[in-house]
C-alpha cells in the first residue's frame, strides 16, 4: 500500500494517467478471489506499466477497512487519479470498472 | 421508576468482566440493563444478552438516540460498546449526544465507546457481486480490541441499500445475525419504518429475538412519542404500549404499571394544619395516600391545599407544589388573604411552588418534568392544584393517564399526593367521580356553596376518610383573615380551626 510512486516527471506526454489502486479483500472467499484474478487481467489488457496496486485482507487488517470506510468487500478504492472512486464486487464487469477508472472501451499501451 | 431496578437473572458482570456464565442459568434468559428509566421494566430486567434486538420505527421517533442511549449507558457503567452508523456521521452524532450531556469522545478515548461511520459512498460503483465480510470484519477486530459486548447498527437499510435486490439484502441480513449470534455479541439493529407496523423488512421481525416499534403521533396539536415490545423470545415482557419523552438527559419511559398495585397502607396520620378539619377526616391524613379536593371555583380548594403544604413545611417537610392555574407570587400574594403565608417555607427551600401552563407541553413531557422535579426534589408531599387542567394539556383520556401515573409513582415512592378539582357548578357535590379517579383516592373532600336564606354559605363534606371514622356531615365552613373557620350548622361541632396554625 506504501508502493513507491513512479518518478514520471509532469511531462505534456498524452495518455500516460497512472494509477493507484486499492484492493480490498475477504481471505479466498469466492468473490474475492475473482477480484484478484479480474484485476490482475484489466491490469495486464489496459494498464500496463501505469498501475500499482495495493492489497488488503480485511480479515488480517480491518483497521485500515476501518479508516477508509470500506464496509462491503470485495472493494477497490482508485486513490489516483483523483477524484478518488470506489467500485464494489468482484470486478466481473469489465465495462464498468474502465468506466469507473476512465479507461477507455479499446485497449491502450 | 429507576432503570434496572428489577431483573430476572442475577448472573449479570457487575464489573464489565468479559466472561459471563451461561450455564448457571438454563430458563432464565441473560439480559443487558438498558438503564434507561422504565424500560428495563418493560423488558423485565433489559435487552437480550449476545442476541438481536431490533427497533424499528419513522423518522424522529428516536431510534438512534434509543440505540445510542443504551450503548452510552453500558459504557459508564464500564460495558463497552460499539455504533456503526450508516446514516449519520459519527461527528453528527457526538454533537447530538453532547446536547444531552452525555460526552461521547471521552468514553471513546477510554476505549469504551466507538461510534464508526460506515457511511457507504453514495458515489461508489457497483461491478458484480459483493458481500458484508468487510464490515464483519471490522466489527469482529474491533470488538475484540475493546472487548464490547454490544454493538448498535444504525440504520441497518443504510447498509442494506447498496445490494441491488430484496434477495440479496435478506442474505446478507441472515449472514449478519449469524455472525453475530455466533460472536455473543448483543446487537441493536434499528430499521426505518413508514409506519408502525410494517418495515421494508418484516422478515427481520422473525429473525431477531426482541422487537421494539416506535412511534410518534399528534393528538390536540400534540405530538406523543410512544414505545411498544412487540416481541421478546424466551422472555416476558409489558404488552402495553408506553408513551415516552426525549428529556434534557435522554429518553425516558414511565410504564403504567402496577395500576391494580395494592399500596401498602401507611399508619402514619398527619395533620391537616387544621384541627378542625382533622377532626371531620377523623384524624387527618394518612401519610402517602392521596387526597382530593373538590369543588367550584372559590370555594376554597387551593386555599385548604396551601394550609395543608404550610403545616407539612412547619413540621420540617417538603412540599412540591404544581401549580396549574396561576403564577407562584400570585399564589403566594393571594394566600396571605386569610392569612397563609407560605414565604417562609418557600425561603426555607421547604416549599418549591412549580407554576406550569399546562397548554405548554403535551402530557408526557408534563409527567416526566414533574416526576423530575420529584426524584431531584425529593417532597414528602405533592399538590397538583388543579388536576382539571391536565384536560388542556391534551385529551381528557391522556389526563387521565397523567394523573394515574403520578399518583402511582408519588405513591410508590411514600409521597403523599393531594389534588384539587375544578366543579363546573358553584353548587356542585357530585363531580366526585373526579375524571374516574376514585378507585385511588383514600379522602375525598366536597367543597360546595350552600344557598340559605338567600345567602350563599361555603360547605365542606368528608365524602370519604378511608380508613377513618369521619364525619358524614355537610359543614359549613367561613374563610377569614385568620384561616379557615369550620362552623357547624346544626351546632353540634364548635371546633375552631386556626388557619392552619394547630
Amino acid at each position: 500500500m506504501t508502493a513507491e510512486k513512479p518518478a514520471t516527471a509532469p511531462s505534456p506526454v498524452v495518455n500516460t494517467v497512472c494509477y493507484r489502486l486499492h484492493l480490498f479483500v475477504a481471505g479466498d472467499q469466492p468473490n474475492s478471489r475473482l477480484a484478484r484474478e479480474n484485476l490482475e487481467q484489466i491490469c495486464q489488457n489496459y494498464l500496463v506499466g501505469r498501475c500499482e496496486i495495493a492489497q488488503t485482507d480485511v480479515l488480517d487488517d480491518f483497521q485500515v477497512a476501518l479508516e477508509m470506510g470500506i464496509y462491503v468487500t470485495p472493494a477497490l478504492v482508485v486513490m489516483e487519479p483523483e477524484p478518488q472512486v470506489t467500485i464494489f464486487g468482484n470486478l466481473r464487469d469489465t465495462e464498468k470498472v474502465l468506466e469507473a477508472l476512465g479507461v477507455g472501451g479499446t485497449e491502450d499501451g | 421508576m429507576r432503570g434496572g431496578t428489577r431483573t430476572v437473572h442475577d448472573n449479570q458482570r457487575a464489573d464489565g468482566s468479559p466472561q459471563h456464565d451461561r450455564k448457571t442459568h438454563l430458563t432464565a434468559i441473560d439480559k443487558i440493563h438498558t438503564r434507561i428509566p422504565g424500560l428495563d421494566e418493560v423488558l423485565h430486567g433489559g435487552i437480550p444478552r449476545g442476541r438481536a434486538t431490533l427497533i424499528s420505527g419513522g423518522p424522529g421517533t428516536g431510534k438512534t438516540m434509543l440505540g445510542l442511549e443504551v450503548l452510552y449507558r453500558a459504557a459508564l457503567n464500564g460495558e463497552p460498546g460499539i455504533l456503526v452508523s450508516f446514516e449519520e456521521s459519527a461527528e453528527a452524532l457526538r454533537r447530538n449526544a453532547l446536547s444531552l450531556g452525555w460526552d461521547l469522545t471521552e468514553l471513546e478515548d477510554a476505549g469504551k465507546l466507538r461510534v464508526l461511520d460506515g457511511r457507504i459512498d453514495p458515489s461508489a460503483v457497483r461491478a458484480g457481486d459483493f458481500d458484508i465480510a468487510g464490515f464483519l470484519a471490522i466489527l469482529g477486530g474491533q470488538s475484540a480490541a475493546m472487548g464490547a459486548q454490544c454493538v448498535v447498527i444504525d440504520a441497518i437499510d443504510g447498509l442494506l441499500r447498496v445490494f441491488a435486490s430484496l434477495r440479496q439484502e435478506r442474505d446478507q441480513l441472515e449472514l449478519l445475525h449469524r455472525w453475530l449470534i455466533e460472536h455473543e455479541l448483543a446487537s441493536i439493529l434499528t430499521i426505518k419504518s413508514p409506519n408502525s407496523d410494517s418495515n421494508s423488512y418484516d422478515f427481520l421481525d422473525y429473525m431477531v429475538d426482541c422487537v421494539i416499534k416506535l412511534d410518534q403521533r399528534v393528538t390536540g396539536q400534540i405530538s406523543t412519542r410512544r414505545l411498544r415490545v412487540v416481541k421478546y423470545r424466551g422472555s416476558n415482557f409489558e404488552r402495553n404500549e408506553y408513551p415516552f419523552a426525549m428529556t434534557p438527559t435522554g429518553i425516558r419511559l414511565v410504564p403504567i404499571s402496577g395500576i391494580e398495585l395494592v399500596h401498602e397502607a401507611s399508619e402514619d396520620v398527619f395533620s391537616v394544619g387544621n384541627s378542625a378539619i382533622d377532626r371531620l377526616l377523623g384524624g387527618g391524613f394518612f401519610r402517602a395516600s392521596s387526597i382530593l379536593i373538590s369543588g367550584a371555583s372559590g370555594t376554597g380548594k387551593t386555599s385548604i391545599a396551601s394550609g395543608v403544604a404550610r403545616a407539612a413545611c412547619e413540621r420540617g417537610e417538603k412540599v412540591l407544589y404544581v401549580q396549574f392555574e396561576e403564577s407562584s407570587p400570585t399564589m403566594v400574594a393571594r394566600m396571605l388573604s386569610p392569612g397563609i403565608d407560605l414565604r417562609p417555607a418557600i425561603e426555607a427551600g421547604l416549599l418549591l411552588i412549580d407554576a406550569v401552563i399546562p397548554e405548554a407541553m403535551g402530557v408526557e413531557e408534563h409527567l416526566i418534568r414533574v416526576l423530575g422535579i420529584v426524584e431531584d426534589y425529593a417532597p414528602d408531599m405533592v399538590v397538583v392544584d388543579a388536576i382539571t387542567a391536565a384536560s388542556r394539556m391534551s385529551t381528557s383520556e391522556a389526563a387521565y393517564d397523567f394523573l394515574v401515573r403520578l399518583i402511582n409513582a408519588c405513591r410508590r415512592q411514600g409521597i403523599t399526593v393531594l389534588l384539587t378539582h375544578q366543579a363546573q357548578e358553584i353548587t356542585d357535590r357530585t363531580s366526585v367521580g373526579a375524571m374516574g379517579l376514585s378507585s385511588l383516592l383514600d379522602t375525598v373532600i366536597i367543597l360546595s356553596y350552600e344557598e340559605e336564606a338567600e345567602t350563599l354559605h361555603r360547605s365542606i363534606l368528608v365524602l370519604k376518610s378511608r380508613g377513618m371514622s369521619h364525619s358524614l356531615k355537610r359543614h359549613r365552613f367561613e374563610i377569614t383573615d385568620a384561616g379557615i373557620r369550620v362552623t357547624d350548622r346544626e351546632g353540634d361541632m364548635q371546633d375552631r380551626g386556626e388557619g392552619g396554625r394547630s
